[in-house]
C-alpha cells in the first residue's frame, strides 16, 4: 500500500448505511470521506486524493453506474460497487463499465474490507486491472466470453459451465498450444472462493470434455499429455 | 389426453358442433324431401301412363265401332300385337281381349285413376264397363300383354327418357258389351335419373346456401372465443399482452370488451403487487444492510455470527419474494441452452447431488438463470429432507423432464399440492430446521409454469420423494 491510511470515498444516499460503515472502515484503518449523492462525490474526487470509491448503484439523481462510468473514463481511482440487486445482469454491467469489484447488499463489512484490500494490493503491485471488456475467444466455432462467463457452441446454444469449469477452460484457451501441469491449472483456476477443486482438476477436465468434446473418449480440444498435464490443441482466435 | 386424438363422431368444438347439427338436420330434411319427391314422381308417371293407356283404348274401341262389329275389331289389334312386329308408333299400349278378368291384388288398384277413366269413357260414349286401372309389376302381366311391351322397349324408342327397363306397367281392365274382358297395358316410364339429378343438385345447392354462411358465422364466433381462451390462460402469467381486438358478433364483442377490461384490472393489480413487493424488498434491504454493518460492533463472536445468519435468512426470504414478484416480467432473454450441461453445472454445486444422465445432449429454449434457480431449489429440498439427490433428465413429446429423487421420508400424498403454496413446509414438528424461505417450491413451480411446464411431487415406490420439473423444449 502506498499510503498508511488509504483514503476511501463512500458514496451512498442512505445515511443509515453511510454512517456506521464509515465508522467501521475508519476503525479498520482507512480514512473515509462520505458523499450522499453523485454530485457531492464528484466534487470530493476533485478535492481529495482518493484511493478508492465505494459506490452505491441505486441512488436518486445520477446513479452509481453513471458515476462509475465517469470515473473509469477519467482514469480515476478504483471502484467497488455496492449493489442491492443480485441479478447477474447488474454484475456484468457494473464490471463492464469499469468497476473493479462489487459486493451485494447486505454485505458483510469484513468481506468488503477484504475486497478493498485485495484491489488496493493489486493496484500497488502494478498488476493490470483484469481486462474484462469484450474479451472473447473462438475455437472450432465455439465462443467463450470471459466478461459474461458464457460459452456458446457452434450452433449458438448456451453451454452452461460452473465457475470452476469456466476458469479452467479460460486458462486452457488463453494458453492454447501450451502444456499446463495440474499444479499450474490449480493456481490459474483457484478463484476467490478458493474452490472445491483442490484435487479435482482431472474431474473438472472430464466434465468439461463432456460438455465441449464431440466424443469425450477421443478429445480433440483438451488433450491429455502423458506425464505433463493438459493442452488445449485447437486453434484459438481472440475476438 | 390420448383419447382426444381418437376419431370422434361428436366434435368437441362449438364450430364443429354447430356445423354437425346443421348438416345433419339438413340431411334429414333432404331425405324426407327425396322420399316425397320420389313418390310424387311415381304417382305422376302412373297417371301419365294411365292417360296414355285410356286414350289408346278409347281410340281403338271407337275405330272398331266405326268399322262395324263391336267385338271383332279388338281381335285384330290383338293379332297384331301378339304376332307380327309391324312398326306402329302408337303401339306402346298392348290390348288383348280375354274371356276372364285378370287377378290383380287389391293393393295395386288405382281407384282414383279408375274413376276418372270410367268417366272419360262414358263421356265418349264408349261401351266399356267395370273399368279398373292398376299399377302392376311388369312380371305379373300375362305374356300376351308383357312381351310386346318388352320388345317395344328393346327397340329402343323410349330409351332416351330412362336408362333402365321400367318394371311397372299400368293395366286397364274393362268389360266389353259382349261380356268379354279387355285388357290394356302400358309401361310406366318414371324418369328416375332426371329427378335424382335434380334432387342431388337441390341438395348441393341447399348445403352450399346454408352451410357456407353458417360456417362463416360459426367461425366468426369461434375464432374470437379461441383467441380469448388462449389469452385467458395467459392472464397473469405472461407479460401484459395487447388488448384483444373486437371481432365477431355483438355478443362476442361484448365479451371481448369485458375481457379486455378484466385483463387491464388484473394487470393493474399484479403491477401494484409487484411495485409493492419491490418497494418492500428494497426498503427492507436497506435497514438490513445497515444492521449488517452495525452488528460488526458486537464483540461476542458467536452472538455476531448468529445475528449475521438471521440477517442472511431475512435477505433470502426477501430475495425469494422479489423473485416471485418479478417472475412475470423477467428481463432475462430466452436462450437456447444445452440442458445436460446446465443440469450438470447446477448439480456440481451440491456435494450430495448426483447427475445420472450426464451424457444427454438436448437443447431447450429457456431463461437459464430462472431454470437454474428452480432446479437449485428442488435439489436443495431433496438434500434437506433426504440425504442425497439423484437427477435424471429425459425428453418426451417436446418437453424436458427433470426427475429429482431423494431418499427422505417422502410426503403425505394429501399434502402434495399444498406444498406448493407459499410458506408451507413439509416438516411438521421440526420448525424451520431446513431453513429456506418456504417459497422454494412456489418459485420452482412458477418458473416451470412460465416455461410451459410444471413441478409435481410424488412418493417413489422404493421410498423417498420424486420431484419432477418439466418445461418446453
Amino acid at each position: 500500500m502506498h499510503k498508511s491510511r488509504p483514503h476511501l470515498l463512500l458514496v451512498d444516499d442512505e445515511a443509515s448505511i453511510r454512517e456506521p460503515l464509515g465508522k467501521y472502515l475508519e476503525r479498520q484503518g482507512f480514512r473515509v470521506t462520505d458523499a450522499a449523492s453523485a454530485s457531492t462525490a464528484r466534487s470530493a474526487l476533485l478535492s481529495y486524493d482518493i484511493d478508492m470509491v465505494l459506490l452505491d448503484i441505486m441512488m436518486p439523481g445520477e446513479d452509481g453506474l453513471s458515476l462509475c462510468r465517469h470515473i473509469a473514463a477519467h482514469e480515476g481511482p478504483p471502484v467497488i460497487l455496492l449493489t442491492a440487486k443480485s441479478e447477474e445482469t447488474d454484475r456484468i454491467i457494473g464490471l463492464e463499465i469499469g468497476a473493479d469489484d462489487y459486493v451485494i447488499k447486505p454485505f458483510s463489512p469484513r468481506e468488503l474490507v477484504a475486497r478493498i484490500k485485495a484491489v488496493l494490493r493489486r493496484i500497488s503491485s502494478g498488476a493490470p486491472k483484469p481486462e474484462r471488456v469484450g474479451q472473447s475467444f473462438s475455437f472450432d466455432g465455439w465462443t467463450l466470453n470471459t466478461t459474461e462467463q458464457t460459452l456458446f457452441d457452434p450452433k449458438g446454444v448456451l453451454v452452461p459451465l460452473s465457475s470452476g469449469e469456466f476458469r479452467m477452460l479460460e486458462a486452457l484457451v488463453e494458453r492454447a498450444g501450451h502444456i499446463l501441469t495440474r499444479d499450474q491449472l490449480l493456481d490459474l483456476t483457484r478463484g476467490r472462493e478458493g474452490g472445491p477443486f483442490d484435487r479435482a482438476i482431472d474431474n473438472q477436465v472430464s466434465r468439461l470434455r463432456r460438455k465441449i468434446e464431440h466424443d469425450p473418449k477421443d478429445p480433440q480440444h483438451i488433450k491429455t499429455i502423458w506425464g505433463g498435464g493438459y493442452r488445449f490443441s485447437t486453434a484459438v482466435t481472440r475476438l | 389426453m390420448t383419447s382426444s386424438r381418437t376419431f370422434r363422431l361428436w366434435p368437441r368444438s362449438l364450430y364443429g358442433q354447430i356445423l354437425l347439427v346443421a348438416g345433419s338436420a339438413l340431411l334429414l330434411a333432404q331425405c324426407v324431401n327425396a322420399a316425397m319427391l320420389l313418390s310424387g314422381a311415381r304417382t305422376r308417371a302412373v297417371a301419365e301412363a294411365s292417360v296414355m293407356v285410356v286414350s289408346r283404348v278409347a281410340n281403338q274401341l271407337e275405330r272398331s265401332e266405326r268399322m262395324g262389329g263391336a267385338s271383332a275389331a279388338p281381335f285384330m289389334a290383338i293379332g297384331d300385337a301378339a304376332g307380327n312386329d309391324r312398326p306402329n308408333r302408337r303401339r306402346n299400349v298392348t290390348i288383348t281381349v280375354d274371356d276372364s278378368a285378370l287377378n290383380v291384388p287389391r293393393a295395386e288398384y288405382q281407384d282414383d285413376m279408375s274413376i276418372r277413366a270410367q268417366e272419360f269413357l262414358r263421356q265418349g260414349e264408349i261401351a266399356l264397363s267395370d273399368v279398373r286401372i292398376s299399377a302392376v309389376s311388369l312380371n305379373a302381366l300375362p305374356p300376351a300383354l308383357r312381351d310386346p311391351q318388352i320388345r317395344r322397349w328393346q327397340d329402343g324408342r323410349f330409351r332416351q327418357s330412362a336408362r333402365k327397363m321400367p318394371n311397372t306397367a299400368v293395366l286397364l281392365s274393362g268389360r266389353l258389351p259382349n261380356g268379354q274382358w279387355l285388357h290394356a297395358a302400358g309401361l310406366v316410364r318414371a324418369s328416375d335419373r332426371a329427378s335424382m339429378i335434380a334432387l342431388v343438385l337441390q341438395t348441393f345447392t341447399l348445403f352450399v346456401a346454408v352451410m357456407v354462411p353458417l360456417a362463416l358465422v360459426a367461425r366468426r364466433i369461434a375464432r374470437p372465443l379461441e383467441d380469448l381462451t388462449r389469452r385467458v390462460r395467459r392472464v397473469g402469467v405472461a407479460e401484459d399482452p395487447e388488448p384483444m381486438e373486437r371481432a365477431g358478433p355483438d355478443d362476442v364483442q361484448q365479451l371481448i370488451v369485458a375481457f379486455n377490461a378484466m385483463q387491464a384490472r388484473v394487470s393493474n393489480l399484479l403491477g401494484e403487487k409487484d411495485v409493492m413487493l419491490g418497494a418492500i424488498g428494497h426498503d427492507l434491504k436497506t435497514p438490513l444492510a445497515a444492521l449488517r454493518v452495525r452488528i460488526e460492533s458486537v464483540d461476542d463472536d458467536e452472538e455476531r455470527e448468529k445475528m449475521a445468519s438471521t440477517i442472511d435468512e431475512m435477505v433470502t426470504i426477501l430475495d425469494d419474494i422479489l423473485t416471485l414478484a418479478r417472475l412475470g416480467k423477467s428481463g432475462e432473454p430466452m436462450q437456447s441452452v444445452d440442458i445436460g450441461a446446465m443440469v450438470e453445472t447446477v448439480v456440481s454445486d451440491f456435494a450430495q447431488a448426483r447427475f445420472e444422465t450426464s451424457d444427454l445432449r438436448v437443447v431447450a429454449h429457456i431463461r437459464p438463470v430462472l431454470i437454474r434457480r428452480a432446479l437449485r431449489n428442488l435439489i436443495g429440498n431433496a438434500i434437506a429432507y433426504g440425504k442425497h439427490a439423484a437427477l435424471v433428465v429425459r425428453e418426451e413429446g417436446g418437453m424436458i423432464f427433470v426427475d429429482i429423487d431423494d431418499d427422505g421420508p417422502g410426503i403425505d400424498p394429501d399434502m402434495a399440492e399444498s406444498m406448493f403454496e407459499p410458506f408451507v413446509r413439509a416438516e411438521r414438528s421440526r420448525s424451520r430446521s431446513t431453513g429456506g424461505s418456504g417459497l422454494g417450491l412456489t418459485i420452482s413451480r412458477a418458473i416451470a409454469r412460465a416455461h410451459g411446464g410444471d413441478v409435481v411431487l410424488r412418493n417413489r415406490a422404493e421410498g423417498g420423494l420424486r420431484a419432477t420439473m418439466s418445461f418446453k423444449l
